[in-house]
Formats: structure tokens, sequence, C-alpha cells
């Protein structure tokens, strides 16, 4: 007898979906042509018409003015709907995306169970058919789900499409322009950014009101005031991501497009930072991320090129702080500003790639919050600009106020964290650590861990002991490799900042890290090496700092006993032996054995001389004698 | 009558040129928008779209250098004129070769 047995066929391979993630540099081109078009309008309003200036020409400018601004404002209008649609429909994708790839993976699955099943077919026995035919009957029913499935995600594509392409319709002319901006429902901004600077800086309170508005008004306060929305904690981080990225491009559009020999100093250096920022957030090997396959999301957090005096204040995150499970702020020391902001983001980069593999989705974000001592271009020797900025590494003030920015800037991470509570960690390297101690001692920085590496002081004259800092039983870490000379600083007083807290009676846990080599002053390249190594690829600090930012414990190891100033007195003592003493004892001896060949040699040329004055006297006397014979 | 003097007139000159320099900018932007990220099918409509505003944004931009251009001119003239004038008045004057 011959049963049939129907088996649902393979399902057919998905088209690949076209827009991936880098269709959010679209949005950033609307929103950053937005940005200037609306700075223009409100430069010229305020600017435009100088008071004293009346009488028919004043009547006509004006006119001018309006009529400028009456236009520039539709164009401003057109672009907001246009990057507000164009942002959603990004959003949207991604989620279609990871639909895509869910469903392409059980495309795969079902296909290998229906040739399962066709393999089992083949040869079974009578008795085995009922068991067979229910198989096939629950191959068809998933074969069924499965393809709705698929034109479900499709018919969303297109729905997505749709409304995109209506969008830019809508927009697509100065008369839609002006109907838009003339339109009664225009979100105010200027009522905006008054109920933002109301809240005072409460993340908190930031983050509920930002949930309480329009996506229209989101957009247009995200566009009129981008440094605003950047920069402000409490804002989510997707958010920030995309304002400061419209400043971004603001910035490098507009300064780029002045003539080098055309731009002044403190341009010279606003592009400087712009474009060190622009490095920062393309650091090579960012555009592929082994735990999900897609490229690294990589967060401008914070954005303020002119801050500090021209310093500048960035900061950038690997992965989103808002969603991952583990989260790491990294606070770097002297010398740092936004010009180098890179650099910092490379050793961010590093800590979340080697963290980011154990099943956990990471975040790490390096934060050049705080105005550290440092080196400004535009005043070299100026007093008391950059001298005094250099000078201000021997005092705690600026780590003081950088504490409360970093407080602060946690506190926002905390106010956006969606899900359950981001493990955070906070990590302070050389100055930074001390500004991390700040932080915690003053404001109570709400992280589960502090982490000091190259430190130079746990800060102020009031923390003498781990627990002075406030943070959680045992989760203040310290890594001082031996080299690294700025650990040797660590005291009280005016001169110095604070307690070393890698002394075993400081009481924080001192995990291992490498050495560093041995250095004197003609080789003190190697001493900076030295104190800039914690986050090196394959060394025993970055594996330690991985360990923290999971939450694990690190490897730990006995603290210091030796004072760490005694470290620094017993290198200058051994550097003055070496470069002074022992060269001065060098020359001394040389000079007395100088002088005593030099003695030598007289004598020698006086009984010479007095060898010949002899002679020539015997001489003389023979002479004289011969006389009378 | 025109009641402004010329540092007013040059200032206002200046605010022209940044504010078109500014606009200018934003279109740099827009320029570099690449509407194909968006996908086949609504990449056409994002041209439109940029084209439009890229167009308009080029007109606002002329119409400020224009009026940039123009302040500067007045300015002109009133300094031309004022030397007629001064000329004028100097040959009236007995010193100035007048009588």
């Amino acid at each position: 007898m011959t049963t049939t047995i129907f088996v649902p066929p393979d399902v057919a391979a998905l088209e690949p979906l076209e827009v991936d993630s880098s269709a959010s540099t679209v949005t950033t081109s609307l929103r950053g042509a937005a940005t200037q078009v609306s700075d223009a309008v409100s430069s010229a309003e305020e600017k435009g018409l100088p008071p004293s200036w009346s009488g028919d020409s004043a009547k006509s400018a004006g006119s001018a003015m309006t009529e400028f601004a009456r236009r520039a404002d539709a164009a401003v209008a057109a672009l907001e709907v246009a990057a507000r649609a164009c942002d959603v429909y990004v959003e949207q994708m991604a989620g279609l995306r990871l639909e895509h790839t869910r469903l392409s993976g059980e495309r795969i699955t079902h296909n290998r169970d229906v040739a399962t099943l066709l393999a089992d077919i083949n040869g079974a026995t009578e008795e085995q058919v009922p068991a067979l035919q229910a198989r096939a009957t629950r191959l068809q029913e998933a074969h069924t789900r499965l393809e709705d499935d698929i034109a479900d995600m499709w018919r969303r594509v297109g729905e997505a499409e749709d409304r995109l392409i209506s969008a830019f319709a809508s927009a697509d002319s100065p008369g839609e322009g002006r109907s838009l901006a003339d339109a009664t429902d225009r979100p105010d901004t200027d009522v905006l950014r008054r109920e933002l600077s109301d809240l005072g800086g409460d993340s908190d309170a930031v983050y509920a009101w930002w949930n309480s508005l329009t996506p229209a008004q989101r957009e247009a306060l995200l566009i009129s005031d981008p440094d605003l929305v950047g920069n402000t904690n409490g804002i989510p981080i997707d958010d920030r991501d995309e304002a400061n990225r419209a400043s971004l491009d603001r910035d490098l559009d507009r300064l780029g497009a002045i003539p080098k020999e055309d731009r002044t100093a403190e341009q010279e250096a606003w592009l400087l930072r712009a474009r060190e920022a622009e490095k920062a957030l393309q650091i090579p090997g960012a555009q592929y991320d082994p735990m999900t396959g897609l490229p690294v999301d990589v967060n401008l957090v914070m954005y303020a090129p002119t801050a500090f005096g021209g310093d500048g204040a960035v900061g950038v995150a690997f992965g989103n702080p808002d969603t991952a499970d583990n989260t790491a702020v990294v606070v770097p020391g002297i010398m740092n500003d936004g010009s180098n902001i890179a650099g910092n983001s490379e050793d961010a980069f590093r800590l979340f790639n080697q963290a980011n593999g154990n099943g956990e989705s990471t975040a790490t974000i390096a934060w050049m919050g705080y105005d550290s001592p440092s080196f400004n271009p535009t005043n070299a020797w100026s007093w008391p600009g950059n001298i005094g900025d250099i000078g201000s590494v021997v005092s705690e003030g600026k780590a003081e106020a950088g504490g409360a920015a970093l407080a602060d800037f946690v506190d926002g991470l905390r106010s956006t964290d969606q899900g359950d509570r981001s493990h955070l960690s906070v990590i302070g390297h050389s100055y930074g650590s001390t500004t991390a101690s700040h932080a915690a001692h003053d404001h109570g920085l709400d992280a589960d861990s502090l982490t000091l590496i190259g430190s130079p002081g746990a800060g102020g004259d009031d923390v003498n002991h781990v627990r002075d800092l406030g943070m959680g039983e045992g989760k203040v870490y310290v890594g001082s490799a031996e080299n690294d000379f700025v650990t040797w600083l660590g005291r009280d007083g005016e001169l110095g900042m604070g307690r070393d807290p890698s002394q075993v009676d400081f009481g924080a846990k001192v995990f291992e890290v490498d050495d560093g080599e041995e250095f004197t002053i003609p080789t003190f390249g190697t001493g900076v090496d030295n104190h800039t190594s914690y986050f090196d690829a394959n060394s025993s600090s970055l594996d330690n700092l991985t360990s923290i930012v999971r939450g694990d414990e690190p490897d730990l190891v006995e603290g210091r006993t030796t004072p760490a100033n005694d470290r620094a007195v017993d290198f200058v003592e051994d550097e003055a032996r070496r470069t002074v003493i022992e060269p001065t004892q060098r020359w001394i001896d040389d000079r007395v054995s100088d002088a005593q060949d030099l003695a030598e040699d007289v004598k020698d040329w006086h009984d010479e001389r007095v060898e010949d004055m002899s002679r020539w006297a015997d001489e003389r006397w023979e002479d004289f004698s011969s006389l009378w014979r | 009558m025109i009641d402004a003097r010329y540092p007013l007139l040059t200032s206002a000159a200046t605010v022209w040129d940044e504010t078109a320099a500014t606009v200018r900018s934003g279109r740099t932007s827009l320029e570099g928008a690449e509407p194909a990220l968006l996908g086949t099918r609504v990449a056409p409509s994002a041209s439109t779209f940029l084209a439009a505003w890229e167009a308009e944004l080029l007109r606002i931009t002329t119409g400020a250098e224009h009026n940039a251009e123009a302040l500067r001119a007045v300015v002109r003239d009133f300094a031309l004129t004022d030397s007629a004038r001064a000329a004028e008045a100097t040959r009236l004057l007995p010193h100035g070769g007048g009588l």
C-alpha cells in the first residue's frame, strides 16, 4: 500500500534589506542643515538691525531682514519634518533588520527540518507513517506561519517607506515649508528651552520632561538648540548623540568652509577639536561588533568644543549606556582635552572590545567632560592661561570642579538607564582618578565601583581611608604600576592630591598591573609609557579592568607599604647621585689627576731647567777658568 | 532721508555676509546627504526634496550676499557724495581757490 505524506516546500531565501544604520547619516545631514539655517535666522534677527539705526533705510533693512527670516524659517520647518521622519524611519528599519535576521534564521531551521523529514520518510515503515504525518502537519503549520511573518515584515518595510516618501513629498517646496512654519501647532522652542532651564539640572526631572514631549517638539528643540540637548544630563543617549552629531556636522561644514589663512586662532582650535571628535567616532575596528555582527553603536554623548576656554569637552561612548548591561565611564587625566579625545576613545574602545565578549552587552565611555590641566594652543604663553593651566596640576581645584561634573554625568546615566539597572563602573586615570575620587567623596558618586589607576592621590585631605570615598564595601579598586612615577606623588597638603590609594592602610583592593620598565631621567619617556599603559592590549591591567567592568573580581595583590613619596625621593636621590654627584666626583677626580700630571710636568721641566743651568754654569766656569790657564 | 552712520551700514553688511556664509554652510550639509542610503523606493522622493531645498538655500544665500553688497554700495556712494560736496565747499572758500 502507498501512503502519501504532504511535506511543505522549502521557504525561499529572503531578499536583503537595503537600509542599514548608515542611513542615519541622512538624518544627520538634514538636521545639520536645519540647525545652521536656524542659527542664521537667530543671528540675523539679533544683530541685523541695530537700535540706533532709524529712518527709511532702517525700515528697508528691516523689511529685507523679515523677508530673509520668513524664507529661511520655511526651510527650517521643512527640514524639521524631513529629519524627524527620517529618524523614525531609520529606527523602524533597525527593528525590521533584527526581524529580518530572526526570520532568516528560522527559514534555515525550517528548511533543514523539511530535508530531515524527507530523509526519514524514505525507507520508513508503515508503522511510522502516523508519526511522520504528524510531523509533516506541524511543519506545514510552521511553514505557513513563517511565510506570514515574512510577508508581514515586508508589509511593514513598505509602510515605513511610504511614510517617509509622504513626509518628503509634504515639504519639498518653499510654499509647503511656509505652511509648515506658519502652522499653529508648530513647537515653540523658546518655551521648551525655558522649561528645560527651569528643571535646573535634575536629571530625573529632565528625563521625565523629555519623554513628555511630542516627537515634533523634541525634533524642533534638537534642531534649534543641539548644543543644549546634546549636553544635558537626563536626555537619552540616542537623542544626545543625534544632537551632538548635528552640532559636529555644523562645525565641520562652517569652519571648514573658512580658508585656513582666514581662520582665527580660536576657530582653528575649534575646528581641530571638531575633527578630533569626528576621528573618535570612526575608530578603526568599530565598524564590526563581534557580538552582534553589526557596526558598534558609537555615540557622541557630549560635544562642547569651545568649553573650558577652548580646551573643549567631549564624550564618546562605544555601545549604548542606556541599554547596556555593563557601563564604564573612563575619566582621563592631565594634558587631555577635546583635542585628543580620539586617543582616549581608543582606550575606551579597547576596554569595550574586551569586556563585550561575555554574552552581556557593554558600553564604555571616554569622558573628557571636565577641565583637566592641559595646554591651550590659542594662548600659549599667557598668564594665567596656559602657564596657569599647567600649573593647576599641582592643585586639586580642577579635580574638585570635575568631580561635580562627573557625578552629574553619572546621575544622568542612571536617569536614562532602561531595563534592568546597569552595572556602572567609573575608572579614573591619573588626575582623572583624583577627579573621580572627588566625585565620590564630595558628591556621592552613584556608581557600582570606583577604580583608580595611575593615581597621584585619592583627592582631598578628608580622604584618609577607602571608606571616606563612600562607595560600596569592597568596591574601590586601585591599579598602580611599580614604575609609574605619577603613583609616587600621593600626599596630603597644598602640594598633594591626596593619599596614595594603593597603600595597604588605605584599604582599597589593589589589583595586579604590569610593573613597567625602570627608567632614568634620560629615558623619562619610558616612565611616561609606564603611566599611560593601563589600557594596553594584552596587559594585566586591561584584563583586570575588564573583570571590574563586568562586575567580577580582578586579580588582587598586596598593597604598598612604602610611602608613595619615598619612592619619588629614592628616585630623585638615585638620579641626583647618577646625574650630579657621581659625574661631579668623576670631574673632580679627573681635575685632581690633571693637576697631578701638570705638577709632574712642571717638576720635570724645572729639573730639566736646573740641569740645563747647572750644565751652562759648569761650561761657563770652564770657559772662565781657561782664561787663566 | 537716510539717518545712519557709515559704521552701522558697514556692520549691517557684515551681518548679511555672515548670514550668507551660515546658510551656505547649511546647504553644504544638505549636499552631503546620500538619498540612496534610504533605499530604492525612497531615494527619488528624497532627491526631489533635497534638490528643492538646496535650490532655495542657494536663493536665500544669494539674496543675503546681494543685501550685503547693496549696503556696501550705499556706503561707497555716500563717501563719494561727501567727497564731492567737500570739494565743492572747498572751492567756495577763499583759500580753496574758488574766488
